[in-house]
């Protein structure tokens, strides 16, 4: 499984590396797109990430007794209850560089968080907060497929860490985990500030909407 | 330009608004009374049913030595279907090591009969205080109750209110303490519940070992020592429902409703 998923991933890349080549030599024969080397950044927010902040909650909780424990675990299960959970997808900052007319290098810090305010259920005030916090930084290449002044057609890929901390009542763990973008399709349109819309696989968000600029 | 830049940051704001609640509240499924409601069931599943059940394997041990050999047979297969009973002059063993009643030469159902009995970790003197009435005297010292419990006192009555299909219905009057005792990374924690019974109520042997009461009630306090200290007072009432046994439970103040 492993092997094959391997061999799918660099086939991929070849195909991108490809692609990419085609679209610069077939851009060079016409007129309507220019190319110049330089930056950009990118504000992106990405719809369910493939990140552990995202995946650990969403599921609503079994909160109650449960009938199996002592007295004092069973109250000290029930004795918090959550308000609503919140998660903030995944915010990206993008800083490319533009090598190619299609080869792009950017490094991208993702943040993704879940928040739940808990309730003491015999008084319902506020007992404390709970935060997931998760920061991935990975540096990710992008291959643009298609190329004219206005839209940009392109694939990426990318692999990084990333850091979770997660807080519960009061006390806090953190956990270095990887991180990784792997983005089939994605389009920008504008020239020197554009609209970014991206489907991906990984911490980035499985759909990703965003602004970037040019300089 | 500017028309698209404001069309692509009012879809991020919509969809950070809109989109990212994923847990609703818990608020709804909030029920204090709940936590009163389970210490009454581990009440009587984990501290009365084994004491109870002393009494009930003495009377249906009695009725065994009393029985001729076809009789036992019929015995061993409704009432002792898990285990091997051996019956010696003095005493009758379960021989699974798990029960046995050492008789003092009269049958329990005699008046100043008194039987020690072991059965399931429970030891206690069963003595028979008159027609189908009988005291159960647990020995605290060796009782065994299923962990985390201990039985710290216990003062029980039986008396035989009737038999049914399920066996022998008893009115049970019983008054004591019990110590649960946990451990856990905030530290530990002790439960002490004192129980009694409001009044005479009736218990009948239900969910395998388990006894199921109804028509009566328990006063029950309950003192939590450790991270979650607290001190509350536990009233359940058992009245007869359509179908089962309504238990009513008041709680800080709060009164809830199960059906058992």
């Amino acid at each position: 499984m492993r092997r094959h998923m391997s061999r799918i991933l660099i086939s991929a890349v070849f195909l991108m590396l490809a692609s990419g080549s085609i679209a610069d030599i077939s851009a060079k024969d016409r007129n309507e797109f220019r190319f110049w080397q330089g930056s950009e950044l990118r504000l992106t927010w990405g719809a369910m990430p493939l990140d552990e902040v995202t995946l650990s909650h969403g599921i609503d909780g079994d909160y109650g007794f449960h009938g199996y424990g002592t007295i004092a675990g069973e109250i000290a299960d029930s004795r918090y209850y959550g308000g609503d959970g919140y998660l903030s997808g995944a915010v990206g900052l993008t800083y490319t560089y533009r090598f190619r007319k299609w080869f792009e290098l950017s490094g991208v810090v993702t943040y993704s968080g879940y928040y739940r305010d808990y309730f003491d259920k015999y008084t319902g005030d506020l007992a404390f907060k709970s935060n997931d916090n998760q920061v991935s930084v990975m540096p990710y290449v992008r291959f643009v497929w298609v190329h004219t002044d206005l839209v940009r057609l392109y694939s990426g890929i990318g692999l990084g860490v990333s850091f979770l901390t997660e807080t519960w009542n009061h006390s806090t763990s953190m956990t270095l985990l990887p991180a990784f973008a792997l983005t089939p399709i994605g389009i920008t349109v504008g020239t020197f500030v554009y609209g970014i819309a991206e489907v991906s696989l990984g911490n980035t968000g499985t759909f990703s909407l965003g602004i970037g600029y040019k300089f | 330009m500017k028309n698209v830049i404001n069309i692509w940051v009012a879809a991020a704001v919509l969809m950070t608004v809109t989109g990212c609640k994923v847990d609703s509240s818990e608020e709804k499924y909030v029920n204090v009374v709940e936590e009163a409601y389970y210490v009454y069931c581990v009440t009587g599943d984990r501290v009365l049913s084994p004491v109870l059940s002393v009494l009930d394997r003495a009377l249906k041990v009695d009725m065994y030595v009393k029985a001729d050999q076809y009789g036992r047979y019929e015995l061993e297969d409704m009432y002792f279907p898990d285990y091997k009973v051996r019956l010696y002059d003095d005493k009758c063993v379960l021989a699974d090591g798990r029960g046995e009643f050492v008789f003092d030469g009269n049958s329990i159902l005699d008046e100043g009969a008194v039987w020690e009995c072991t059965f399931n970790g429970v030891v206690a003197a069963v003595s028979c205080t008159g027609p189908d009435g009988w005291d159960v005297s647990v020995d605290l010292q060796t009782t065994r109750l299923d962990a985390p419990y201990s039985l710290n006192a216990m003062e029980m009555h039986v008396a035989l209110a009737d038999s049914c299909d399920y066996g022998y219905v008893y009115g049970v009057t019983v008054d004591g303490d019990y110590t649960e005792h946990t451990s856990s990374r905030e530290g530990n924690t002790v439960v002490e519940v004192a129980f009694s019974t409001a009044e005479p109520t009736m218990a009948v042997l239900s969910r395998g070992p388990l006894f199921h009461f109804f028509n009566g009630g328990f006063n029950l306090h309950m003192d939590i020592f450790g991270v979650m200290e607290r001190s509350e007072d536990i009233e359940v009432r058992l009245s007869p429902a359509m179908s089962g046994t309504e238990v009513t439970v008041n709680y800080m103040g709060e009164t809830e409703f199960w059906r058992e």
